[in-house]
This record gives C-alpha cells, structure tokens and sequence, in this order.
C-alpha cells in the first residue's frame, strides 16, 4: 500500500469553529490521504503526544478567532519532543500582518480564505511527502 | 518505500530494543512500517523477541454510533485505576473510492492522549472487510511486545457477520444499541452467537430493559456445554456499568 500522507487536524486554543477543518477533511480524504481528525479545544502536549503515537506527517490547525497565535508554541514543543520534521501548516482567518511571524515561526503554509481545494490537496500533499523523506533519511542514517 | 535491510543492521536493531522498551515515536514508526507492508516492517516483526505470554486482546465491536469508542475511552480509565498499560487500536473504514480515511475514534479518548501508560493508535482498513485492516494480526504482535498489559481492538462499525475480530482477540466485546429492530434480530446468525460479553451501552435509554430481555431470552435457548456470556448495560458517556465490565474483561482474559 502506498503511503498518501497522514495528517492531524485539529484545533488548539478556545475557539470551537471547526466546520472549515470537517470540510478540509473530506478534502483530503477523498484525495486518498488518511487524516487523524480531532474536536476543537485540544492542549499543545496532547496534540504533540497524539502527533507522535499516529506518526504524522501533517499537522493542520484550524483557526477562526486568533487560535493561530499559539501555532509558534506548537511548533516549538514539537521541535523539542524531536518532532521537527512534522510540518505544521495553518488555515482560516489569519490577518497578513501576522502571516509572517507564522512562518518565520516555521509554519510551511498558510491557507487563507478562498484557498482552492486543489491547492490545499495538492500542497499538504508535497509536504507530506517531504516529512516521510526526512523520516526515510534518519533510518538510513 | 524503504531500502530492503541486508544483513545486520545497527539502527533496526536499536529501533526494536525501543520497541520492547515502550518507546511510544519507536512503536508508531513500526506500525507505519507495518501498515505500508514495507520490507523494513517486516524485518521488525522478524526481530521482535518471542513473548513471555500470549496477548491478552480484547476485541470492542458494534455497529456505528453505539458508542464503542467512548466506552473504550471509560473502559481505559477503569484499567488504569487499576494500573494496567493498555495498547489501543481503532480501526475506521477507508474509502471504497479514493481510499482516504477519516480516523476520528480518538476524539472520545483525548483525555488519556498524554498518559504514558496508554497506547493509542488509529488505523484505517484500507480495503479490507470484515470489520478490521489487512495488518492487524501483525500490528497486535507488535505492540504485544511493547510491553502492554490488555490491547483493545476497535473494530469499525459493524453489521451482522463481521467476525474476523475473533481471530485476533481472545475476549469478543459485542455492543448493541437499545430499541434496534425487533426480537427475531436477537436470533439471527452471526456475532452474536461468536461474542464472549453482550453489552447494551447507551443504557440510560427506556429501550434498554426490551433489548436486555431479547438478548437474554435469545441465551437461554443456547445448549448447556456452551460457555454462559454474560449480558451486561453501560451508559460509556458517564461510566456507568464499566467497572463490571472490565471485571468481566479481565476474567476471561485472565482465563485464556
């Protein structure tokens, strides 16, 4: 069986708007990824502990009201638990002016409204592609 | 997708020393390997030391929405007031048409996600009927020897004749929803007749006394020489009923 990519989405933070990640979902799903989906309101260590036992490769974080702002805490408690090579990417409302903290932060991608289901499928596919490499490469080693 | 392992191998070796030691990234890792069918995977298993005692596997199985997960998520925190580690593996259905999966059994269990002596892992069918995925048999062994005392396995939501649980676990859960068609199902063919432990979950609904009744009557008219299953009501969402179930659990299990 070949491996499509296997995402996490989920929400941290206190907002509880998840439609856009159900819909994501079923995005990815029907283009043969296997995604790990989770309610709203999840913590940073659940989600790095539940990231580890699933073995992701993507984590997608859903954000409506300003949840984005703890996506650096996120991606630094997966750095620290040795889960760097997960990439994180972030979709919703995020207004420009952050979007460049998010990724210098190490966010791969951003998503904004009106992002096509092609683009999301497409892209989170790359980089799911890019996280197994990198797993592929630490056996070689 | 890997590179096939030849002769010795330092970092394989290393990988299933974690493996036994519990290391949880180890055992996910492995279980990738082993869902893809990769020739790394298989060099794991071939690794993986013979265990001291068979797995105790519990098999959870029902049909979709009758709670099984959440009466996993309680059945989880009643084994481990008892300090039992527990491995658990939830299979939901791929799609028959772009093969994707959306795994969400987990959202009933999030809050045992960051308890070291609890083993979560999802896993899609991937094509396989039957009610479980093609690998299972070999992800079990797997995470057998990580060390777990009890492995739950989940199936996806089921109908009446997908028993391939009970060829991977020792103690078969069958969950029934109270006020689900009439009496004749209770004499239909199938799970029933293959499950060790009947439980009604959502017991807080008024049709629960009915389907218990049904369920018991349809017991009665089994021969004597075949082992009496117990039929027991739980309410997962707030725990009712789980401490005897797990008593139940574990005395079979204990018994294999």
């Amino acid at each position: 069986m070949n491996h499509r990519g296997k995402v996490l989405l989920t929400k941290i933070g206190l907002d509880a708007h998840d439609r856009g990640s159900r819909i994501v979902a079923t995005y990815l799903r029907d283009a043969g990824m296997e995604v790990i989906y989770t309610g709203p309101w999840q913590q940073i260590p659940d989600v790095v502990n539940l990231a580890d036992q699933e073995d992701v490769d993507v984590i997608g974080i859903s954000s409506l009201a300003t949840d984005h702002a703890l996506v650096p805490g996120l991606i630094q408690a997966l750095r620290e638990a040795g889960l760097g090579h997960i990439r994180v990417v972030v979709g919703g409302i995020v207004p420009n002016a952050e979007a460049d903290e998010l990724i210098q932060a190490g966010v791969a991608r951003i998503f904004h409204p009106g992002a096509s289901r092609e683009s999301i499928v497409q892209e989170v596919e790359a980089l799911a592609a890019e996280a197994r490499t990198t797993i592929e490469q630490d056996h070689q080693a | 997708m890997s590179a096939v392992d030849t002769g010795r191998d330092r970092s394989l070796e290393a990988l299933v020393e974690r493996i036994v030691d519990g290391h949880p990234r180890s055992i996910a890792r492995a279980i990738t390997e082993i869902e893809d069918q990769t020739a790394r995977g298989e060099s794991i298993l071939q690794q993986l030391p013979e265990p001291d005692q068979p797995a105790a596997v519990v098999g959870i199985t029902g049909p979709p929405g009758v709670g099984k997960s959440t009466l996993i998520n309680a059945l989880i925190t009643e084994l481990r007031a008892r300090e039992l580690r527990v491995g658990v593996l939830s299979v939901d259905p791929s799609s028959p048409v772009s093969g994707g999966a959306v795994l969400g059994d987990r959202i009933r269990m999030a809050r045992h996600a960051s308890d070291p002596g609890v083993f979560i892992r999802s896993l899609a069918s991937r094509g396989q009927i039957g009610g479980l995925c093609r690998t299972i048999d070999r992800v079990i062994r797997l995470v057998h020897a990580a060390g777990f005392d009890l492995l739950i396995v989940e199936t996806v939501g089921t109908g009446q004749v997908d028993v391939a649980i009970t060829e991977v676990a020792n103690t078969n859960v069958a969950l029934f929803a109270p006020g689900l068609g009439d009496e004749i199902q209770a004499l239909k063919a199938g799970i029933l007749e293959v499950a060790d432990i009947l439980v009604v979950n959502r017991a807080d609904s008024p049709h629960t006394r009915g389907t218990l009744l049904e369920l018991e009557s349809m017991l009665a008219l089994r021969g004597t020489e075949q082992r009496r299953v117990p039929v027991l009501a739980t309410i997962a969402t707030t725990g009712e009923g789980v401490a005897e179930l797990a008593d139940r659990i574990l005395d079979l299990a204990s018994s294999d």
